[in-house]
């Protein structure tokens, strides 16, 4: 016989806690609860799942659009969802081994299942998965037999089949423009949108609202579908100028290209993470806009945390920075910091040269 | 006349002038009061004081039947009301004036009396108790002895009825062992019955409908008494017997009509879907005779006076509501709701409003998979306009075409009707849904998740939902209020509303009201929350349900649509839940939390249905569906066939597929589309497509569809450029982390193509190069680089040539094939002469050498425009000049031509 009972909020809290792993009020709760929806519907509709994130949630919490975006943008960063426009998709199981015991998976089946499957410790930090097997030999033939498979750290960023964010990359999206590009105060959306623009800022990377300095090419704004729409333009605002409709990955090659091609520099510091024994690690802080090959690489070699909606800080081992800072500047033109080594110390900056 | 009361109220009782106070008081207050009074609450005050006082002390005030006091001069209405009531069956909404009303009837003051346990009152409403709106007996747990068997019979279930009386003889140690329960009626029920009650008889109230006939017999949830004997009734009467299967030892009691045949015993039900049981006594089978069914209760032989109203408690009204939920749920859960080959003409058609403005109105149509062949078009015929709807498209997608407002039927007819003399016909169509608009009231289009407005025949709205009102000119006109309206074409307006919640309440149903359209103050909604479902499941066109796993189960929000308020009295919000395995009514406390857990549940399919025992609220359901196992999930496995072979690809790994010519890939998709390019994926999964020749551009990028497979045509289009003006490059199919595939493009050259093209080629120019012999700006674009592109080469210049005069001097580069993929090379140069004869000037022959050496080259070709010739390095022979204009007439020829001039034809 079937048990009605009724529920408090706390126990609603409880639950979702129990189902997700998660306490409710953090962002892998919520990302826990997407994949959940994602995996029992595919495609979802990018507005549909937004209100249905917040159905599931309100006995716990009221979450706020803005909030839900944020995780499903870190979710498709980090593969567990493939987003194209205002469709959602689940995606297959996917592994790289990040060293001799631990393994990272990219699914968009939810942890609890994935652990059905994959049996040992997992942990999550913030929408990233780390899977430590009791027998680390084993997890490729098992991946095989559940139908994923496991990649290198390489083949999973790609960045050999990636284009660099620079002039040939720009004069691609120019020619585009020519054929591709919607007309100004375009209403293919049925409504005008509130367009941000991005602001290149000494330290941060911001989007802005309202009028923004000629010249300004990089714009968003969320549509009636509910999603973010990135553009590119010639000089002002699409409402004022064609305008091309770029995918979120090709808007954040664009911002870096752009950046290049201007000679901005991209606001990027370089520290010491602290005493003792993490003395060896290095904290590189960059805005959160990398494009996906290269997020991804960085995902492999650091372990990355959002410090704040405008900057991302990755913890990696010393010996791995200036290789990390060599493949920015190559690809996307992040220079290092300038200033030359201080004494090595909490929070000192490190000029390349320094050891 | 209060002068006169308190007066005799002091002659008549000595007393003191507090309570003497107080009492006029309330004879004051009473004369204006609609309502009786509660006589502690008023006296608490002064016996607190010592005061011993009672309102029976004072005649002006007289007791009613429920222990609350009224003035003795009025009237107590209670019965009148419950007259009223019974006979309008609507609840009184104004009490005080029906009141009012009442004392010019009868020239007194009349009053009500709400500790009358027949009544619920709620402000100033008045209606029935749940338990008067019903015609169930009434069920009292005890009765005196005296009663018992005299007015009153004992409630038993049948299984008590089966074996009370074994019980009962067994003793106190079979009764220790039993529940106490086991023997204890249910209650007892005062019947009025034709017969002297009698010890042996009982009264059941019916399980199943198996002794229910076609029109007659007893059914489940009605009453009936039975009277105690042990022998077979000589009337088919129903009989409750008891028996065992000297087999199994397996104990049975049941309703059933009794059939012998010699030792055979057949118990027979009215109803077929009820099993028959047949016992021998031979076998060992027992069977006893316990009572016979003497008497089906009808409202009239209890105690309780028939209303002729079901209350929602009452035992049949659930029992229906189960019956209605329970096809409810097969409904919902029909399989292929969506019949294929279902006469498409029932297909229903949908109209819509988009976004206001202008086009926003709507009308959806299809998928019609099963549409005849023979249809090519259907109009739908407005008034003075048509749209029409492409059957083609009909059958896969659906369409939307944009209509103007519409104020009569819409037609229909199927355009393009192929008649077997193969004259066009047209043929009239009935299609369902599309009557005019209303003019007079707004007409609701009620927005779902993708905000389009949907067309609701509902003119009541939900606080939840949002919606837009259509409304006509003429409506628009008449408003007193101008709601904020967006127009539309032909006059026609379109009010948008999206918080209906928070909206000025009182303006906004003022305004509704005006329009036609009222305003739902309560209304029940039902959702799923917490616990996602593991699979949503898609049956027919819309409807949509959710699989949880039995492990998780699901959790339930239960939602007024007034900001949440179900302000309802305990238990008069139930729940009804209904599966194929039964059903499991509760009662919703008040005031307590919505939120419903369900657990423990057996896979399977279910309704959820919440309604308030009043019935004011249009009920709520849910429907969804159980498993034991989680669904099934996409596999990390990509696939690419060309040729009809599929080929998988390796994760995070470049496939590098042999040479082909990717031109013919168009041709293959027209002729055989199997043979043709496929590449599958998971659903939704990103696909890159770029030409690899010069390093990766990017022409197309795509996303799998829901079969995991890709728009092959959309891929061809954006590469045809590159498949059909470059001989060689790689076609890159990448697939992200999942694999990469490079298809590398060989241009294969036909030599009836190479004919045929060469053919134009001097048909179109052969006059201009002969005229502009030397002229080699004009000549070199429009005659050579064609020409030599047939052949096989692409051309650059030769710095070699500097100090050579007019001789014009080319690089001829072939892109050549290796194991490593295409390589470019230069294999021959092109002399152009300004005469070529066979006889060549040494001279000439002398700086040709000069020029081959320092470039390293052997062969090369000869050409004033139309004449050509070969020449080997320091050979003085002289060379054999072919005529292009002749040898293009001459396929042997021509064959030769391309042997000796061309490169990898």
């Amino acid at each position: 016989m079937t048990r009605i009972e009724t529920m408090s909020s706390q126990d609603a809290t409880l639950l979702l806690y129990e189902l997700t792993g998660a306490d409710p009020a953090r962002s892998s709760a919520v990302a826990e609860l997407i994949r959940h929806l994602v995996s029992s519907h595919s495609p979802w509709r990018y507005q549909s799942l937004l209100g249905e994130v917040a159905t599931f949630m309100r006995p716990v919490r009221e979450i706020h659009c803005d909030e839900t975006r944020f995780v499903l943008d870190a979710l498709e960063t980090d593969g567990d969802i493939v987003v194209n426009g205002g469709a959602i998709h689940a995606t297959p199981i996917r592994a790289i081994q990040l060293d001799d015991q631990s393994f990272r998976f990219m699914s968009s089946l939810p942890t609890k299942r994935l652990a059905g499957l994959f049996p040992g410790d997992w942990s999550c930090l913030e929408s990233t998965r780390r899977y430590r097997p009791s027998d680390p030999w084993r997890v490729e033939s098992m991946l095989r037999e559940k139908g994923g498979v496991l990649l290198t750290p390489e083949g999973w960023a790609g960045l050999d089949y990636e284009p660099l964010a620079d002039q040939t990359w720009l004069a691609g999206l120019e020619q585009c423009t020519e054929t591709d590009a919607f007309p100004p105060e375009s209403q293919v959306f049925s409504h005008r949108m509130e367009w941000q623009w991005l602001k290149y800022g000494g330290t941060a990377l911001t989007w802005q609202r309202g009028s923004a300095p000629f010249g300004t090419r990089i714009w968003r704004g969320i549509n009636l579908r509910g999603y973010w729409v990135y553009a590119l333009t010639r000089s002002r605002s699409p409402i004022d100028q064609p305008w091309l409709k770029l995918s979120r990955n090709d808007a954040h090659r664009t911002i870096f290209a752009l950046a290049r091609l201007k000679g901005i520099p991209i606001p990027v510091t370089l520290e010491r993470a602290g005493a003792g024994t993490d003395r060896d690690l290095m904290v590189l802080t960059l805005p959160p806009l990398l494009p996906y090959a290269e997020y991804r690489y960085l995902s492999v070699l650091a372990s990355g945390r959002h410090s704040g909606p405008n900057a991302v800080r990755w913890r990696m081992a010393e010996a791995r920075a200036w290789s990390i800072f060599e493949m920015l500047e190559h690809r996307l033109g992040v220079t290092p910091p300038r200033r030359p080594m201080e004494a090595v110390g909490r929070a000192g900056q490190v000029a390349r040269d320094g050891s | 006349m209060t002068s006169m009361l308190t007066l005799t109220v002091s002659e008549l009782t000595d007393l003191s002038p507090n309570i003497s106070n107080l009492f006029n008081s309330l004879v004051d207050s009473l004369k204006i009061t609609r309502l009786s009074i509660d006589e502690d609450e008023h006296l608490e005050p002064l016996r607190r004081q010592g005061e011993e006082i009672s309102l029976r002390d004072d005649p002006s005030f007289r007791a009613t039947p429920y222990g609350r006091w009224i003035l003795a001069e009025s009237y107590l209405a209670n019965d009148d009301l419950y007259d009223h009531l019974n006979t309008s069956l609507d609840p009184i909404t104004d009490l005080f004036s029906w009141l009012k009303e009442f004392d010019e009837r009868i020239g007194r003051h009349t009053v009500f009396c709400p500790r009358d346990q027949r009544f619920v009152l709620t402000r100033d409403t008045l209606r029935l108790a749940e338990q008067e709106l019903s015609d169930e007996p009434l069920v009292e747990p005890e009765v005196a002895e005296a009663q018992q068997y005299v007015t009153h019979l004992p409630l038993l279930k049948m299984y008590q009825a089966a074996y009370r009386d074994y019980w009962l003889q067994s003793g106190d140690d079979i009764l220790d062992l039993e529940d106490a329960s086991a023997v204890k009626p249910l209650g007892w029920i005062r019947v009025i019955l034709p017969a002297p009650l009698d010890r042996r008889m009982f009264i059941v109230r019916i399980e199943d409908d198996s002794m229910r006939g076609e029109s007659d017999g007893v059914g489940r949830c009605e009453y009936a008494v039975f009277y105690c004997q042990s022998r077979e009734s000589g009337e088919d009467r129903p009989v409750l017997v008891r028996g065992v299967d000297g087999q199994t030892g397996e104990g049975i009691h049941c309703l059933r009509q009794i059939r012998r045949d010699g030792d055979r015993i057949v118990l027979v039900p009215l109803s077929r879907q009820y099993p028959l049981f047949v016992f021998n006594e031979p076998d060992g089978d027992l069977l006893e005779v316990v009572a016979e069914l003497t008497q089906v209760l009808t409202p009239g032989m209890y105690s309780r006076a028939p209303k002729g109203i079901e209350g929602i408690a009452d035992c049949r009204t659930q029992h229906r509501q189960v019956l209605e939920m329970e096809a409810k749920v097969r409904e919902f859960f029909e399989p292929g709701k969506v019949v294929p080959g279902k006469r498409w003409m029932d297909m229903s058609v949908r109209p819509i409003c988009v976004k206001p403005g202008n086009g926003c109105l709507q009308v959806e149509l299809g998928p019609f998979r099963s549409s005849p062949s023979s249809i090519r078009q259907l109009r739908l015929f407005g008034d003075g306009w048509w749209r029409d709807f492409d059957i083609e498209r009909l059958r896969h997608e659906r369409v939307r075409v944009m209509v103007p407002p519409w104020t009569t039927r819409l037609t229909w007819q199927a355009v393009g009707f192929e008649a077997e003399d193969g004259a066009q016909e047209v043929v009239d169509l009935t299609l369902p849904g599309l009557e005019g608009l209303s003019v007079d009231r707004a007409t609701i289009f009620k927005l779902d998740r993708e905000e389009v407005g949907r067309l609701v025949k509902d003119q009541r709205l939900a606080l939840t939902e949002s919606y837009r009102l259509l409304i006509s000119p003429a409506l628009l006109r008449e408003l007193p209020v101008r709601p904020p309206v967006v127009p539309i074409e032909s006059g026609w307006s379109i009010w948008e509303l999206s918080d209906i919640a928070t909206s000025d309440r009182m303006e906004l149903v003022e305004q509704l009201g005006e329009l036609g359209v009222e305003l739902r103050q309560e209304d029940l909604q039902l959702e799923f929350v917490v616990v996602p479902p593991t699979e949503r499941c898609r049956m027919g066109e819309e409807n949509a349900y959710p699989s949880f796993l039995a492990s998780t189960g699901a959790v339930i929000n239960l939602m007024a649509g007034q900001g949440g308020a179900l302000a309802r009295d305990e238990g008069e919000l139930v729940l009804l839940l209904v599966s194929d395995q039964g059903y499991q009514r509760q009662s919703l406390a008040a005031g307590g939390s919505r939120l419903l857990r369900l657990t423990d549940l057996r896979a399977g399919q279910y309704g959820v249905e919440v309604s308030d025992r009043r019935g004011d609220l249009t009920p709520a359901r849910l429907f969804f569906e159980v498993v034991e196992l989680p669904p099934a999930y996409p596999r990390s496995c990509c696939r690419i066939a060309l040729g009809g072979e599929w080929i998988e690809l390796q994760a995070g790994k470049l496939l590098v597929l042999d040479p082909v010519d990717l031109r013919l890939l168009d041709e293959v998709e027209q002729v055989a589309d199997e043979l043709g390019l496929r590449i599958e994926a998971p659903a939704g999964w990103p696909l890159r497509v770029g030409w690899g020749s010069m390093g990766v551009e990017v022409l197309h990028q795509a996303h799998a569809d829901q079969t995991g497979s890709y728009d092959i045509r959309a891929i061809l289009a954006a590469t045809r450029d590159r498949r059909h003006q470059l001989s060689v490059g790689e076609m890159i199919l990448d697939l992200r982390e999942l694999g990469r595939v490079a298809l590398q493009h060989r241009r294969l050259p036909d030599v009836r193509a190479i004919t045929e093209a060469m053919t134009e080629l001097v048909i179109a120019h052969a006059q201009t190069v002969r005229l502009r012999r030397g002229e080699y700006l004009t000549t070199i674009p429009l005659w050579f680089e064609p020409v030599l592109a047939l052949l096989g080469y692409s051309i650059a210049d030769c710095p070699a040539t500097e100090g050579m005069g007019s001789l014009r001097v080319l690089r001829l580069i072939h892109d050549e094939w290796t194991t490593n993929g295409s390589r470019q090379s230069v294999t021959r140069l092109l002399f152009l002469l300004e005469e070529l004869t066979e006889e060549l000037d040494p001279g000439l022959q002398c700086r040709m050498d000069s020029i081959l050496s320092r470039e390293q080259q052997r062969d090369s070709l000869l050409s004033d425009g139309l004449q050509w010739a070969s020449r080997r390095f320091q050979s003085t022979l002289p060379v054999k000049v072919r005529d292009l204009e002749l040898v293009v007439g001459s396929p042997d020829a021509f064959l030769d031509f391309l042997r000796e001039m061309g490169e990898g034809i």
